[in-house]
């Protein structure tokens, strides 16, 4: 959601109201100018919460809105690197996976009788990242707002095939470290707090996602939404 | 007009109010991906290097009858010896051996041990079987076998059985596909080790034999 300038929203909105409310108690009754007064206090009423608040994914377009999609195209619980463009975003495409058991601890190889199958990191370097371009991160949020605020998310499948389930697909902040899929987190259902801040802020968040593919999942199409709510008053 | 005033300030005010109670909104992360199925299906012989290939060979080099001891061949098979053996297969060391008037031959065995073969390392076992995929309806894996030779040596004197299996156990190859293990809906995460057994008879012509074993997995 992209939500700018909120003190030009209201020089342009409220301002010519109650300025119309001056006019109609001139024309009427001097005596009742007071109360038009009042008016014109009020439009110092507090601004917008939230200033801006919106996204960018995987795509190569560096574009933030309300509704991201990031498609990685075809993978596999050999961690085949991803192949799919121009479906799969070029940004993933090429990405291999790496050998996982269980708990998410590295392999030697898939051919480890404790391999599970295969975690795609998305995109593991990190830095690099601006107010727009983030070409080490996955996802880039971007957070303003002018008082008390929380971030929150949480996802659900969309589509599955069997045996695939949510917390498949996980995520960590850009510069956090990681040993296969350790230091990752899975995504929950519920709302789940990412951050928060007593006061006004304007910050960038990257963060890195990661596919972990097993080889108990059947092959198909799978979709994940991420929803992402930012509260503030 | 007082009124007009205060009907005309809560417009306002409730309209300002609406702005500052933005104060909640969704963005959302659409996340697809196409998962992809995958097979591998690797076997490892008696060449002592336990890399996992799609033909492998067994070579068996010399051996007779009498269970003289194997020249030649792989080195994990060279200096195997054969058990004497009537008809039936039964082992016949206790009697007299290569001299019971039942002997039909020899029985080679790679290997007799059972021991605990891992993938990369077999030595008690003839053949790894590796088959690794993700998850299918059903899967199947069945073997078949063709002798090329002089017709006096059969198919069926190749024979085979499982690592931990018991002497009894082993089974002639067969030129028709034979189920060795199935199951699903699951993923595929096979390790066989298995035994080869060699019978060679008296009733052979001399002469080099090739048997050619076909390991079939079929997935739906």
């Amino acid at each position: 959601m992209e939500i700018e300038k909120p003190f030009a929203c209201a020089s342009t909105l409220v301002v010519p109201i109650v300025l119309t409310v001056i006019c109609l108690l001139y024309s009427n009754s001097y005596a009742q100018q007071q109360s038009a007064s009042a008016a014109v206090e009020f439009e110092l009423a507090p601004p917008l919460a939230i200033i801006a608040f919106n996204i960018d994914g995987t795509d190569a377009l560096w574009t933030r809105t309300a509704n991201e999609t990031c498609d990685l195209g075809n993978v596999d619980s050999r961690g085949t690197p991803i192949s799919g463009a121009p479906v799969g975003n070029p940004n993933v495409n090429g990405i291999a996976g790496i050998p996982v058991d269980s708990t998410g601890a590295p392999l030697a190889s898939f051919d480890d009788p404790g391999c599970v199958g295969a975690f795609y990191p998305l995109l593991a370097a990190t830095g690099g990242g601006g107010n727009n371009n983030h070409p080490n991160s996955a996802l880039l949020i971007r957070v303003r707002t002018n008082s008390a605020w929380t971030l929150t998310y949480r996802a659900q499948l969309l589509a599955a095939t069997t045996n695939v389930t949510v917390d498949q697909l996980k995520w960590k902040m850009d510069a956090a470290a990681s040993n296969g899929y350790q230091g990752y987190t899975a995504f929950p259902t519920a709302d789940t707090l990412l951050a928060s801040g007593a006061g006004a802020v304007n910050t960038r968040y990257y963060v890195d996602y990661g596919l972990l593919v097993e080889d108990a999942d059947a092959p198909g199409a799978n979709s994940w939404l991420v929803t992402y709510t930012l509260t503030s008053n | 007009m007082k009124n007009k005033v205060l009907v005309l300030m809560s417009v306002v005010f409730i309209f300002v109010m609406s702005m500052s109670l933005m104060g909640q909104t969704n963005d959302t992360v659409t996340v697809n991906a196409t998962i992809r199925g995958h097979l591998t299906f690797l076997l490892d012989g008696t060449d002592g290097n336990t890399t996992y290939t799609s033909a492998e060979t067994c070579d068996f080099g010399t051996s007779d009858a009498g269970g003289g001891a194997i020249t030649g061949g792989d080195a994990l098979v060279t200096g195997q010896t054969g058990l004497p053996v009537d008809a039936s297969g039964a082992d016949l060391s206790g009697g007299e051996g290569f001299f019971d008037a039942n002997c039909v031959g020899a029985f080679y065995q790679f290997f007799s041990t059972t021991g605990t073969p891992t993938r990369t390392s077999h030595d008690d076992a003839a053949l790894g079987i590796y088959a690794k995929g993700s998850h299918v309806t059903s899967y199947n894996l069945t073997v078949s076998a063709a002798v090329a030779g002089d017709a006096s040596v059969t198919v069926g004197q190749l024979k085979w059985k499982t690592n931990a299996g018991a002497y009894g156990t082993y089974a002639a190859f067969t030129a028709a596909p034979v189920s060795i293990t199935s199951g699903g809906p699951s993923a595929i995460n096979l390790m066989l080790y298995h035994d080869y057994g060699l019978v060679v008879e008296y009733a052979d012509v001399p002469g080099a034999f090739t048997w050619t074993v076909t390991y079939t997995m079929t997935t739906t």
